[in-house]
C-alpha cells in the first residue's frame, strides 16, 4: 500500500469536515514527514506511521465528540424554540419506543434469556412419539430402558401433581414435581442450600425426603436458614427437607404449566416391576448431551434403541409409528411462546413505523418554516451534507428523548403486559427493564430519529440549496407535496397490516365463542381435592372419601346436584388406556381411549348430555357389574355403525391383575376436553368405586369436584370449604372457581392477543386518517385559487366534492396497493394463532376495506365540504 | 466557559509561538515545534485540529504571500499571526511569566544568572 492510500484510509476515522477543509495538506505534510524519515532509514519511518495512527486515534474520537455535542446543543435550542411540534414529537415517540420496549423486555426475558441451567445449549427434551401425538410421556419401564441403554445421554425424569402440604387444620394444596435423583445434575444445578436427592432415596417410601423452591422458602419459611433438616408434612406424611433450589431456578415442567412447581419430591420408578407393563404414560423426561457426542448421534442412537424395543415388546411399539424425538430443551420449552411474541413485536414495529412516517410529515410541513434559516447557513457556505446531518442530529435528539421518556411508558406497559397474561408466556413474570432492553431501547430511538428523519431532511436540505440558487421553490414545493402524500399512503399501508391481523384474530376468538362445548358451564362450581394415600390408601378408603364429600356437599343448600371426576373439560385431561373388544381380535392395534374416573351426578352437574344407555348410578358400586361409559367419538371410532351399548372391553393389563371386562352401560356427548381449540378425542369413563390403581397414579384419588348450584356458584365457595373440612380437616378443597371463569380462562390468551392487536391497529387507523385529513386540507388550501376558477368556469360543487374525496381515495388505494399483498405475505406468519379461519379470509379482507374506505370518507368530509364552499370571487382575489 | 476564552494547551500555544516568527506551512510549523523545547510531537491531525480551530477565532489567517512556485508545493497553503492571535500569544507568555515569578518567590526554582 502507498504512504498515500494507507493514510487517507487513517484520516477517514477524523471528522468529515476536517477532512474537507484540511485533508489534503495533511496528506502534504505526512508525505513530507515520510520523504525525510526514509533518509534515516526503516525505524524512522516505522515510526512516523506510529506517531501519524496515535495522532488520529487520539484526535478523531475527541473531535466527533465536539461535534455531536455542537450540533446537539443547536438541536436542543431549535427544539426549544418551537415547543409544541417538540412536545408532540416527544410524546409519539415516548409512545412508539415505549411500547416496543415493552414487549422487547418480554421478548428478551422469555425467549432471549437462557435457560436457567447449566451448558443450557447440550440439553435436550426426550418425547415418545405416536401418530397424532408428536411430543407424548413416557411411562415408568420407556423412561428406564432410554435411562440405561442411551450411552449418548444422560436421562431423567419428571412429573407433576399435587400435594397438600402442612398439618391438620390448616392444609394448603400446593403443585409438587416428582424428580429422579439425577434430574438437578442433568441440569446442572446445585440447591442454594443443603443437597439434592440421592439415588437411593428413589426407591424409598415417598415423602420422605423434599426440596423446597426458593419460592416456597420465601413465602412458607420466611426464608429461614435453618430449614434444611426440619420435619414438614407432605400428604399428612412426616418429609425431611434436604435443601432447598437457587432463586430464578424453574424446572423445565414450569415452563409448560401456568404454576410453578412448589417442591420437589423423589420420582419413584418402580425398577424392580415387570418391563412389559408399559401403559401408564405420565413422564416427561430431559437429558444431557454425553461430551462430544452431538444431537443427531444421539438421535441415531435411540433410533437403535426404538428399533429394539419394537422387537422386544412388539404389543406394546408396534402400532401408531412409535418413535422418540429429541429436540433441543430450548426450542421444546420456549418454541410455543415464540409465535405470540414475534407477532407482538412486529405489531409494535408497525405502530413505530406508523409513528415514523406521522413525525416525518410533520416535519415536511415544519420545513417550509425552517427553509429560510436553512438556506441562509448555506449561503455561509455549508453543504448538504452539514445541512443533512444537521436534521439528522435534531431528529436523533428528539429520537434520544422520545426513548428516554418511552422507558416510562415501557415500565407501565411491561405491568399491564404481565396483568393481561394468564400464565401462557413462561418465565414472563421474570421481565425487568434490565440493561439489554434499555440498550435495545436507546438504539431502537437512534434507528428511529434517522428513519424519520432522514427523507424529510434531503428533502428540506435540498430546497435550501435551490432557494439559494435563486431556483424557482414551486418545483420543491411539489415534490414534498408527492412526499408527504407518499408517507401517508404508507400510513395506510401500516393500519392495513394491522387491521387484517386483527379482524383475523378477532374472527378467531369469535369463532372459538361459539364452538359447542358439549357442557353447560352457567351456574356451575369447581374445586379440587386430594384423598391423600397416607390415610385412604385403597379403594375402599377412597371411594368412602369421595362419598362423603359428595354428601357433605350435597346437603349444602343451593346445591342442586354435584358429583365428581378425575377431569375437568377446557382444564384437566388424562392420557389414553388401550382395551381389547369382547369378540374382536386384535390385527394392528388395539383401541384406546383417553381415561376418567367419575362418581354419579358429575355428567349431570356439567350439563353434559346423554346421548344412549345410562349415566354412572349409585348401583356401580364395587360389588356390581363392572361398566365403562363412552363419549360420542370413542363410540364413533371403536364401533362404527353398531350399538355399543352393552358392548364388553378390557383394559390392557398395567400391573397386578388383569382387568375385568366391562359392560359399555351408557353413552354421552362429547366434551372439549383438551380446550376449545382442540377436536373432542375418544374419551372412556370408569365409575369411581369400579377403579382399581389407585397406587399407581394421582389420577383417581385427585378428584374436581362440581356442583350445579341454583344460585350464583361462587356464592357457595365457603359452605364447600366448609363441607370438604367436615370429611377430613387436613384436606384442602383448592382451585375454587365458577365453571364460567374456567371457560374464559381457556380463551384469556388469545382475547388479550386480539384486544393488544385491535388496540394497535385502531391506533393505526386513526393515524392514517388523521394523515389523510391533512394531506387533503393541506391540499385543498394550495388549490383555493384552481378551485375558485373552476366554480366561477361554472364547475358544479358536486365536481369539487369529487375531486378532493377522489383525492383522498387515491391516496387510501395507494395504501391498500402496498398494504394488502403486504398483509397476504404478513398473515401467514399467523397461520398457527389462527382458529378455524384462513389467513386471507375473504369477508375480514373486504370489512377492512369497507371500513378504510370509510374513514378516509369521514377524514375527507371537511376538507372537501371546504373546497365546496369557496367563494370565487374571494378566491381569485386573494391572490 | 467558550472555546476560545480557556486557557491555551501547549500545543496550541507552541503553534501560535511558531508563527511569531513569520508566515510558515503545516510541515514547517510542525518542525518549528519539534525544535522547540517542550519536546511535544504534533501529528498532522492534532495541528489541522487546532488550525482550524485557530481559523475560526481569527487567531491566524490564511497568508497570500507565497514563495518561488520552484520552491512551493501547490498543496501548501501558509498561515500567518492576526493581530487578536499575537495578542492572545502574549497574554499567554505573560500568564506563564506570572506563574514563573511566583515559583521563584517560593524558592522553587533557581533565579535566572545574569550575564
Amino acid at each position: 500500500m502507498s504512504p498515500e492510500r494507507g493514510l487517507r484510509l487513517l484520516l477517514r476515522l477524523l471528522p468529515f469536515d476536517l477532512r474537507t477543509d484540511h485533508g489534503r495538506e495533511m496528506e502534504q505534510v505526512f508525505q513530507e514527514q515520510h520523504r525525510e524519515a526514509r533518509t534515516h532509514g526503516r525505524a524512522q519511518v516505522m515510526g512516523v506511521w506510529w506517531r501519524a495512527a496515535a495522532d488520529v486515534a487520539r484526535t478523531a474520537p475527541r473531535e466527533h465528540a465536539a461535534q455531536i455535542a455542537q450540533d446537539a446543543g443547536f438541536a436542543l435550542r431549535m427544539m426549544g424554540r418551537s415547543p409544541g411540534f417538540t412536545l408532540v414529537a416527544v410524546l409519539t415517540l415516548a409512545l412508539g419506543i415505549g411500547l416496543n420496549s415493552a414487549i422487547f423486555s418480554l421478548v428478551h426475558a422469555v425467549l432471549l434469556r437462557p435457560l436457567p441451567y447449566a451448558e443450557p445449549d447440550r440439553l435436550v427434551a426426550v418425547w415418545n412419539r405416536w401418530d397424532g401425538a408428536a411430543a407424548a410421556t413416557l411411562s415408568d419401564p420407556e423412561f428406564m430402558d432410554y435411562e440405561e441403554r442411551s450411552r449418548a445421554l444422560r436421562v431423567a425424569a419428571l412429573a407433576s401433581g399435587p400435594v397438600n402440604l402442612g398439618v391438620a387444620g390448616d392444609p394448603e394444596r400446593i403443585r409438587a414435581a416428582y424428580v429422579t435423583a439425577d434430574l438437578l445434575p442433568v441440569l446442572g444445578v446445585a440447591p442454594a442450600r443443603g443437597r439434592g436427592f440421592l439415588a437411593a432415596e428413589e426407591g424409598e417410601g415417598q415423602g420422605r425426603v423434599a426440596i423446597l423452591t426458593h419460592g416456597l422458602w420465601v413465602r412458607k419459611f420466611q426464608a429461614d436458614e435453618s430449614v434444611v433438616g426440619r420435619t414438614i408434612h407432605v400428604n399428612g406424611e412426616p418429609a425431611e427437607v434436604v435443601g432447598v433450589t437457587p432463586a430464578g431456578f424453574l424446572l423445565p415442567l414450569d415452563f409448560r404449566d401456568d404454576r410453578p412447581a412448589d417442591i420437589l419430591l423423589p420420582l419413584r420408578p418402580n425398577r424392580a416391576a415387570a418391563r412389559d407393563r408399559r401403559g401408564g404414560h405420565y413422564l416427561q423426561a430431559v437429558a444431557r448431551l454425553a461430551s462430544g457426542v452431538s444431537l443427531e448421534a444421539a438421535r441415531g442412537e435411540m433410533g437403535t434403541i426404538v428399533g429394539e424395543l419394537i422387537h422386544r415388546y412388539p404389543d406394546q411399539h408396534r402400532q401408531g409409528h412409535f418413535g422418540v424425538t429429541l429436540t433441543p430443551l430450548r426450542t421444546d420449552l420456549l418454541g410455543p411462546a415464540r409465535p405470540v411474541l414475534i407477532l407482538l413485536l412486529s405489531a409494535v414495529a408497525l405502530v413505530l413505523l406508523l409513528a415514523c412516517a406521522n413525525l416525518a410529515s410533520l416535519l415536511l410541513a415544519r420545513g417550509e418554516s425552517r427553509r429560510r434559516e436553512l438556506a441562509v447557513r448555506a449561503s455561509l457556505g455549508a453543504d448538504r451534507f452539514r445541512l443533512v446531518r444537521q436534521l439528522l442530529t435534531e431528529t436523533c435528539v428528539l429520537g434520544v428523548a422520545g426513548g428516554a421518556a418511552g422507558l416510562t411508558v415501557a415500565g407501565v406497559g411491561m405491568k399491564a403486559l404481565l396483568a393481561l397474561d394468564p400464565g401462557t408466556l413462561p418465565r414472563a413474570h421474570q421481565a425487568t427493564l434490565s440493561l439489554p432492553v434499555v440498550l435495545f431501547t436507546g438504539a431502537v430511538s437512534l434507528a428511529t430519529g434517522i428513519v424519520f428523519g432522514l427523507l424529510p431532511a434531503a428533502q428540506i436540505s435540498r430546497g435550501a440549496l435551490d432557494d439559494v440558487l435563486r431556483e424557482a421553490g414551486r418545483s420543491s414545493v411539489s415534490g414534498r407535496g408527492r412526499l408527504r402524500r407518499a408517507l401517508v399512503a404508507v400510513q395506510v399501508a401500516i393500519a392495513v397490516v394491522l387491521l387484517v391481523g386483527a379482524g383475523l384474530l378477532a374472527k378467531s376468538l369469535a369463532r372459538l365463542q361459539s364452538v359447542p362445548t358439549g357442557f353447560e358451564p352457567g351456574g356451575v362450581l369447581t374445586f379440587r381435592t386430594t384423598a391423600p394415600p397416607v390415610r385412604y390408601h385403597e379403594r375402599p378408603e377412597v371411594t368412602a372419601f369421595y362419598a362423603r364429600v359428595l354428601d357433605e356437599v350435597r346437603g349444602v343448600p343451593g346445591v342442586r346436584v354435584a358429583g365428581a371426576g378425575s377431569g375437568l373439560p377446557l382444564s384437566v385431561h388424562s392420557g389414553d388406556w388401550g382395551f381389547d373388544v369382547e369378540g374382536r381380535v386384535v390385527v394392528r392395534a388395539r383401541p384406546a381411549a383417553d381415561w376418567f374416573v367419575v362418581t354419579p351426578g358429575y355428567f349431570e352437574a356439567l350439563g353434559v348430555r346423554l346421548v344412549q344407555g345410562r349415566l354412572p348410578a349409585e348401583e356401580d358400586s364395587e360389588l356390581g357389574v363392572p361398566v365403562l361409559f363412552f363419549n360420542e367419538s370413542a363410540a364413533r371410532a371403536v364401533f362404527p355403525g353398531e350399538d355399543p351399548v352393552g358392548r364388553r372391553v378390557r383394559l390392557s393389563r398395567t400391573t397386578g391383575a388383569e382387568q375385568p371386562w366391562r359392560t359399555i352401560a351408557g353413552v354421552v356427548a362429547d366434551v372439549r376436553q383438551r380446550g376449545l381449540e382442540r377436536p373432542p378425542r375418544a374419551e372412556m369413563f370408569i365409575p369411581l368405586p369400579q377403579f382399581q390403581h389407585f397406587l399407581a397414579g394421582p389420577q383417581a384419588r385427585d378428584m374436581s369436584v362440581v356442583v350445579k348450584a341454583s344460585g350464583p356458584p361462587l356464592a357457595l365457595a365457603g359452605a364447600m370449604r366448609a363441607a370438604v373440612r367436615r370429611v377430613d380437616p387436613e384436606v384442602p378443597a383448592a382451585d375454587m372457581r365458577a365453571m364460567d371463569e374456567v371457560v374464559g380462562a381457556s380463551m384469556a390468551a388469545r382475547r388479550r392477543d386480539t384486544w393488544l392487536i385491535g388496540a394497535f391497529a385502531a391506533l393505526a387507523l386513526a393515524v392514517a386518517a388523521v394523515g389523510i385529513y391533512g394531506v387533503t386540507a393541506y391540499h385543498v388550501a394550495q388549490r383555493r385559487r384552481e378551485i375558485g376558477l373552476r366554480v366561477a368556469l361554472g364547475a358544479e360543487r358536486r365536481d369539487v366534492v369529487r375531486m378532493v374525496l377522489g383525492q383522498g381515495m387515491r391516496l387510501v388505494g395507494a395504501g391498500m396497493g402496498v398494504g394488502l399483498p403486504a398483509a397476504l405475505v404478513a398473515t401467514g406468519a399467523l397461520r398457527s394463532l389462527l382458529f378455524d379461519v384462513s389467513p386471507n379470509d375473504v369477508s375480514v379482507l373486504a370489512a377492512i376495506v369497507v371500513l378504510l374506505v370509510a374513514a378516509a370518507a369521514l377524514a375527507c368530509a371537511v376538507p372537501a365540504l371546504r373546497a365546496a364552499r369557496i367563494d370565487p370571487a374571494i378566491a381569485l382575489r386573494d391572490e | 466557559m467558550r472555546r476560545d476564552q480557556r486557557p491555551l494547551t501547549p500545543a496550541e500555544f507552541q503553534v501560535l509561538l511558531s508563527l511569531a516568527d513569520g508566515d510558515k506551512h503545516g510541515y514547517a510549523i510542525l518542525k518549528a515545534v519539534a525544535r522547540g523545547r517542550d519536546g511535544i510531537a504534533l501529528g498532522p491531525a492534532t495541528l489541522y485540529t487546532i488550525v482550524r480551530r485557530f481559523l475560526t477565532s481569527g487567531l491566524i489567517a490564511e497568508s497570500a504571500h507565497r514563495p518561488d512556485p520552484s520552491l512551493d508545493d501547490e498543496r501548501r497553503r501558509y498561515y500567518r499571526l492576526t493581530d487578536a492571535g499575537r495578542a492572545v500569544a502574549r497574554t499567554e507568555v505573560q500568564r506563564m511569566e506570572s506563574v514563573l515569578a511566583a515559583a521563584r518567590a517560593k524558592n522553587l526554582l533557581r533565579r535566572p544568572r545574569r550575564a
